[in-house]
């Protein structure tokens, strides 16, 4: 079986967590994400081709409106290393949120050029409360997918850890980083 | 040559020296420098001191010369400090006090901690079968917690990818429960990278153990993966240095794999043996000397006995208990079952309580539920349950066995639909009040039974009995023959009977059988004329027969909805003129409307004309008339 490490990123409740326990069978407690930062799952994902366990790194996130916190802070950058794919969240109905995922991408570019990031607009199912057109999501280059999802419909949910799945097995080079 | 011998005999050393200059030329002072250097003692130390060194390390080196230098040595040194025990003691002091500090704290922190475990053994179990031992064999207390505290085991080995967590190859003891070793080590890389950003650690710091209870976590961090060991017990730190040794070999071997994914890891199951390796384990017990092994094995045998002994009583009362349970939940579960009491006593199960006649008996039900009944005691007094399946048993059975009746308990409401006679109505009617449970009865959906609906029916009807009424479903079938008055006056008789509808449509069929019967009997039939208008003396009685019958025919044909229609036809002999024959045949069928309408028969259904005949033959039996009769439909 082929194991790869993923990091879920993004601001403060944009639904990471809701989206990573709607695919996922949990290992361990949730409260380990306001202890360590950090909350662990592993999801075995049955594509056609391989059986590929995902080892999925739910990261805590900052809040937009507290301009004091770093963006990506020292802990956060340990917690991404070795990653082999990277799940960006936004949250639909705050755009200051794309901004932060903007932020963060930018970021990513520079320090993980070559691993794939998948962004994900949430909260597709408050249709009255959302605030985010095609527009606000430009200035995101070389994305692996860009989704709208539902962590309460679970809208897309299945498919984008598959396509990340996929996506991380078909690549045969080992992904470039810290390894 | 002017020196001559007597001369050179005079000056012999001269001479010598002399010869000496000629032969060795000017190495003769070489050699003066030579001769003054061996035998100076301050020279020769020099020269050997330049060379000692190096000597020395030949010797050293090479096996065959090194036991040569070394006894030597080793035996000078034991004759000085024989000689000069002292000395040797005042040069040894400064290295020898920091040695035994060193030593005794590294033996003092590992009875502190055996002395910790005694501690917390004393009050538990093993604590006191260890006192037993201690009592037994004479041995120390605290030697035997202290012998005891020395098992450990090295349950699980991760090989972890530093950065990503990932686990490139694992090994675990058979017995150990298995994690999600993935979640695990991301979980442990997560840790650690937390507590190195917590604390502000530099990079090469890392985690090396954690410890709850009697478990801990040892990390063995290597550049390009990290060993992580579920550990149970205290090891050796023997045990540590293994693990080094095999994270070390691993690097070794495959380090320029340990950074690729972790499935293209060419050689995993050789990795994975080399971490089985560090599996390890101590088990003190193996330590003792031929006599208590064998004290140990009888101590063994003897409780291995009284643990199956143990187990085999514990198995026993299990099964009793099982069985006890079983068989309450299956009274508790039984309708007509009150189960009050339950125990187990010396293996006898006994079971008390209620139970309403109409439920099958205990020892039934056991058996249907393959339960034997031995050493099993079952006290069941009666009781009456009002459960509805037994509420309705009963009253069906206070109703008769044959009963037609259909009970349902809606609440305290009792429906009940089907045919009733009169007595289980009265039964019925009379529930509300005297019945514990039933305040109403609902006979809407009632009617009266069959026979006793025949009975009404054919009193109602007034019924000859050629007619029969028999109940067939919902209906009251009316069936025999009747008049057609009575058939007229029943059909008529709109007054219902409880529940049932009265179905003519036998009797009605049987009439209309009657009627064509009639039909075809008096249908052309002849009546003789003696002369002109005279009737044959047998035709009398022949009207009188014609006359009743197409009398009845008239009555059935009126409520069967069709009529009847009488052509009488006359006809004469051939002789005679034809205009008085038309006439004689004619008054022939006149003469015979006239003695059918004095004998009652409607002179409105009557026709009458004449029929044709052949001439100039003189037959007595042309002189008659022809009785036609049809049916007509009325509507």
């Amino acid at each position: 079986m082929i194991s790869r490490k993923i990091c879920v990123l993004g601001a403060f409740a944009v639904g990471k967590t809701s989206l990573t326990r709607r695919f996922v069978h949990g290992v361990f407690d949730e409260r380990y994400l306001t202890t360590l930062g950090v909350k662990i799952d592993t999801k075995t994902v049955k594509l056609d081709t391989a059986t590929v366990k995902l080892v999925i790194w739910d990261i805590e996130g900052a809040d937009p409106a507290d301009h004091e916190v770093q963006l990506v802070n020292s802990r956060m950058k340990a917690y991404l290393q070795g990653t082999d794919g990277i799940l960006l969240v936004a949250d639909g109905t705050r755009p200051s949120t794309v901004d932060v995922a903007r932020d963060i991408h930018q970021w990513l570019l520079a320090e993980y050029p070559d691993v794939p990031v998948t962004l994900l607009v949430n909260k597709s199912d408050l249709a009255d409360l959302w605030q985010v057109d095609h527009h606000a999501l430009d200035g995101f280059d070389g994305l692996l997918q860009k989704l709208t999802t539902s962590a309460l419909s679970g809208e897309n949910v299945e498919l984008i850890f598959f396509s990340l799945a996929e996506a991380l097995t078909k690549n045969d080079e080992p992904p470039d980083g810290d390894r | 040559m002017t020196d001559s011998p007597k001369s050179g005999r005079s000056n012999p050393a001269g001479e010598l020296e002399r010869l000496r200059e000629l032969i060795l030329g000017d190495q003769s002072a070489h050699l003066d420098a030579l001769y003054r250097r061996v035998e100076d003692p301050e020279s020769r130390t020099g020269d050997v001191a330049e060379v000692l060194p190096g000597a020395m390390n030949r010797i050293i080196a090479d096996p065959v010369t090194q036991p040569e230098i070394e006894r030597p040595i080793v035996d000078t040194i034991r004759g000085a400090i024989k000689r000069d025990t002292e000395s040797f003691a005042e040069a040894l002091f400064p290295v020898l006090g920091p040695a035994i500090r060193l030593a005794v704290s590294d033996a003092l922190k590992s009875l502190v901690q055996r002395i910790n475990a005694a501690l917390e053994h004393s009050f538990t179990i093993k604590g006191l079968r260890w006192r037993l031992e201690a009592a037994r064999s004479g041995v120390p207390f605290a030697q035997i917690v202290l012998r005891e505290t020395m098992l450990y085991a090295v349950q699980e080995v991760f090989l972890i990818q530093p950065h990503s967590g990932l686990v490139l190859a694992s090994a675990r003891r058979a017995d150990t429960l298995v994690l999600d070793e993935d979640a695990f080590s991301a979980m442990l890389t997560a840790i650690q990278a937390f507590i190195q950003d917590s604390l502000g650690m530099p990079e090469g710091e890392k985690l090396r153990s954690a410890e709850l209870g009697d478990r801990s976590l040892w990390v063995v961090n290597g550049p390009d993966a990290v060993l992580a060991c579920l550990v149970i017990g205290s090891p050796p730190h023997e045990v540590r240095n293994s693990l080094l040794d095999a994270l070390e070999g691993i690097h070794a071997h495959w380090g320029d794999q340990l950074g690729l994914p972790p499935e293209q890891l060419t050689n995993r199951p050789a990795i994975e043996h080399v971490l089985a390796d560090t599996l390890s384990e101590e088990v003190a017990e193996g330590k003792g000397g031929s006599g208590s092994t064998r004290s140990f094995l009888l101590w063994g045998a003897a409780g291995l006995a009284l643990l199956a002994f143990l187990a085999w009583g514990a198995w026993e009362t299990y099964q009793d208990r099982r069985l006890e349970r079983e068989i309450a939940q299956l009274f508790e579960a039984q309708p007509g079952y009150v189960l009050a009491a339950h125990e187990s006593d010396s293996g006898t199960l006994h079971f008390r309580g209620l139970r309403d006649p109409l439920a099958d008996p205990p020892e039934a039900l056991l058996q249907s539920a393959g339960i034997g009944t031995q050493d099993i005691i079952l006290s069941f007094r009666h009781y009456q349950s009002l459960e509805q399946d037994f509420v309705l048993r009963r009253l069906r059975a206070s109703l008769g066995g044959e009963s037609a009746v259909a009970l349902s308990l809606n609440g305290s409401t009792l429906g009940v639909s089907g045919s009733l006679t009169s007595a289980q109505y009265a039964v019925l009617q009379s529930l509300p009040g005297s019945h514990p449970l039933i305040v109403a009865v609902d006979f809407t959906q009632v009617r009266l039974a069959p026979r006793e609906a025949e009975a009404q029916a054919r009193r109602q009807l007034n019924a000859p009995d050629s007619v029969s009424i028999s109940a067939s479903d919902d209906y009251l079938l009316v069936a025999g023959i009747s008049g057609a008055a009575w058939f007229r006056e029943a059909r008529a008789n709109t007054v219902p009977i409880d529940g049932w509808t009265l179905d003519f449509a036998p009797l009605r069929a049987e009439l209309a059988d009657r009627l064509d019967a009639l039909l075809s009997g008096t249908s052309g039939r002849v009546l003789l004329f003696t002369r002109l208008f005279d009737l044959a003396p047998a035709a009398q009685s022949q009207l009188d027969t014609l006359g009743r019958e197409i009398t009845e025919m008239q009555e059935l044909a009126a409520v069967l909805d069709t009529a009847v229609a009488v052509r009488l036809v006359g006809y004469t002999d051939g002789l005679g003129a034809s205009d008085r024959n038309s006439e004689i045949a004619q008054g022939r069928a006149r003469a015979v409307q006239a003695e059918l309408v004095s004998r009652g028969v409607d002179p409105a259904v009557i026709a009458t004309e004449v029929g044709s005949w052949q001439s100039g033959s003189e037959d007595p039996d042309q002189r008659r008339v022809v009785v036609q009769i049809t049916l007509e439909t009325t509507q």
